[in-house]
């Protein structure tokens, strides 16, 4: 995935993001937080689980935690929490253009 | 019991994924059990009827991402040739494998990169493939139009291909035609798939497929490799055989014509006296005799090409013309000479004669060397004997016009 591509996340990356904020998750545990959150809006298949889960590892964005057999567990980095507030900010500033859109100023 | 197999012919391309998604999906409800996928068909086992999904995700799955999609309900089932993993799902509460489709465009960029670096090969290889055939002819065989008359011996593979007639060449332009085509197709399908998905399209699982009527590009491609590795069997081979049992005519002029005698070779206690022959590239009937007399102490060493081309004619009368002056014996013998012969029975004629052997002081044997062309015919002949000079050009002559009136 090209850097330019992490500069703006999708929608699912930016809620594997803020499933990791509460706390360190394996994949499955993600994927039933953000079923769970959005309830039910966005779902993460495992396919697009996992090439997030692989693509923020190399970002370092995330890091593994632990390993049971085939299961990991990943906890967000500081470099992570950097780009959701960047997001998030990103993202307000869309919200309060459209608000000011609508009233008009 | 053994649940039997079933084996069914793809109903699309290999890569149009969305229909063959939907196939594998209604094969599921028929009751089969998709087992393993290549090119030209699907192996399943007899099963339950059941509703389940199959899609497929690039690269070979490790045993962490086998393990976290099966706790989300997906089992990896087996591999589309090396490019695709193919997984099922037979919860129709699980979601979906790939639920972004911008995400999954990401995922296909390995396989976008890899069919299109698979694509420049193929066409680079035979076009290198060449360049080295001429290249090898250039150093080891005097020349380009030497060694593609002579090249049975260059043992590359794929450049050996090119040692062979019209037939070789037909069918490699077959296979080269089918196999392009085939590459083109899947680098332009996984293509156009990617930017699909990168506009947010995702892939669609319910796109029709119809029940194939002819073949597929892949079978296209499977035949043509067949066809041509067939026709390299049959043509590419060289036809050895002693003169005793070769059948008449021999494309080469015989010791017992010229000596006026009847003699069978094979028999005669001497030294190998065979005849070889093959096709090339070049030409219709490349043949190179060697004989040898040990009780009258003659031999006669012959090359006869019938050329494809009547410039090719001219061509390798000129190699083999040059071939003629040229002896690594001169130190001993002396330079040959060149025979002035103005012979209105051959279109170009070239005749040397130079010393061979030496008794008592005086010349023992002379050796003729003479090339003569006439049409697509060309001759090279070495003679040593006790025949002049114009009984060996009545024996080309005669040979000549035998093979013309279609003997050979």
């Amino acid at each position: 995935m090209s850097k330019k591509a992490l500069e703006i996340l999708t929608e699912s990356m930016f809620y594997v993001l803020i499933s990791l904020l509460s706390g360190e998750k394996c994949g499955t545990e993600i994927s039933a937080f953000v079923a769970e959150r959005t309830a039910g809006r966005v779902t993460l298949g495992p396919g697009t689980l996992y090439t997030i889960l692989s693509k923020f590892e190399d970002e370092k964005l995330i890091r593994e935690t632990m390993v049971e057999g085939r299961r990991r567990t990943y906890a967000i980095t500081a470099r992570g929490r950097d780009m959701y507030r960047a997001e998030l900010e990103r993202l307000r500033a869309c919200i309060r253009d459209a608000e000011a859109a609508e009233r008009g100023d | 019991m053994r649940k039997k197999k079933i084996r069914r012919r793809l109903p699309c391309g290999l890569h149009e994924l969305g229909a063959l998604g939907h196939w594998l999906d209604d094969c599921a409800i028929e009751g089969l059990r998709l087992e393993r996928l290549n090119g030209l068909w699907a192996v399943f086992r007899k099963d339950m009827p059941q509703r389940s999904r199959c899609r497929f995700y690039p690269g070979r799955p490790d045993e962490t991402q086998k393990g976290l999609f099966l706790e989300m309900g997906w089992h990896y089932v087996t591999m589309l040739q090396t490019d695709l993993a193919v997984f099922r799902c037979d919860d129709p509460a699980a979601p979906e494998l790939c639920t972004d489709p911008v995400i999954e465009a990401e995922t296909y960029r390995h396989c976008d990169k890899k069919f299109l670096q698979s694509l420049i090969c193929m066409i680079a290889e035979p076009i290198l493939s060449i360049l080295l055939y001429v290249a090898i002819n250039r150093m080891f065989y005097g020349g380009i139009m030497n060694g593609a008359l002579r090249n049975d011996h260059i043992r590359l593979s794929l450049v050996h291909l090119f040692a062979g007639g019209f037939e070789v060449v037909a069918a490699l332009l077959l296979f080269f035609a089918a196999t392009w085509s085939g590459a083109v197709c899947r680098f332009r399908s996984i293509h156009a798939l990617r930017r699909r998905l990168a506009r947010g399209e995702p892939i669609d699982y319910a796109a029709p497929y119809a029940k194939r009527r002819g073949l597929s590009l892949r079978e296209w491609e499977g035949l043509a490799t067949v066809l041509l590795f067939a026709v390299l069997v049959w043509i590419n081979c060289i036809d050895k055989q002693p003169f005793a049992q070769a059948a008449a005519p021999v494309p080469a002029p015989l010791l017992a014509d010229l000596e006026g005698r009847e003699i069978q070779y094979a028999t005669s206690g001497s030294l190998a006296s065979r005849v070889e022959r093959k096709t090339t590239i070049l030409a219709e009937l490349f043949c190179e005799g060697w004989q040898y007399d040990a009780e009258l102490t003659v031999f006669l060493d012959s090359i006869y090409i019938r050329a494809r081309f009547p410039q090719t004619a001219g061509a390798a009368f000129g190699v083999l013309a040059e071939g003629c002056a040229s002896g690594t014996d001169t130190a001993l013998f002396g330079e040959a000479e060149t025979v002035p012969a103005a012979d209105g029975r051959f279109d170009s004629l070239t005749c040397v004669s130079r010393r061979r052997g030496w008794e008592d002081g005086t010349e023992s044997e002379r050796l003729w060397t003479v090339a003569a062309r006439r049409g697509r015919q060309v001759v090279s002949v070495r003679y040593s004997g006790p025949q002049p000079l114009s009984r060996l050009l009545d024996e080309l002559d005669a040979m000549m016009q035998r093979f013309e009136e279609g003997e050979l």
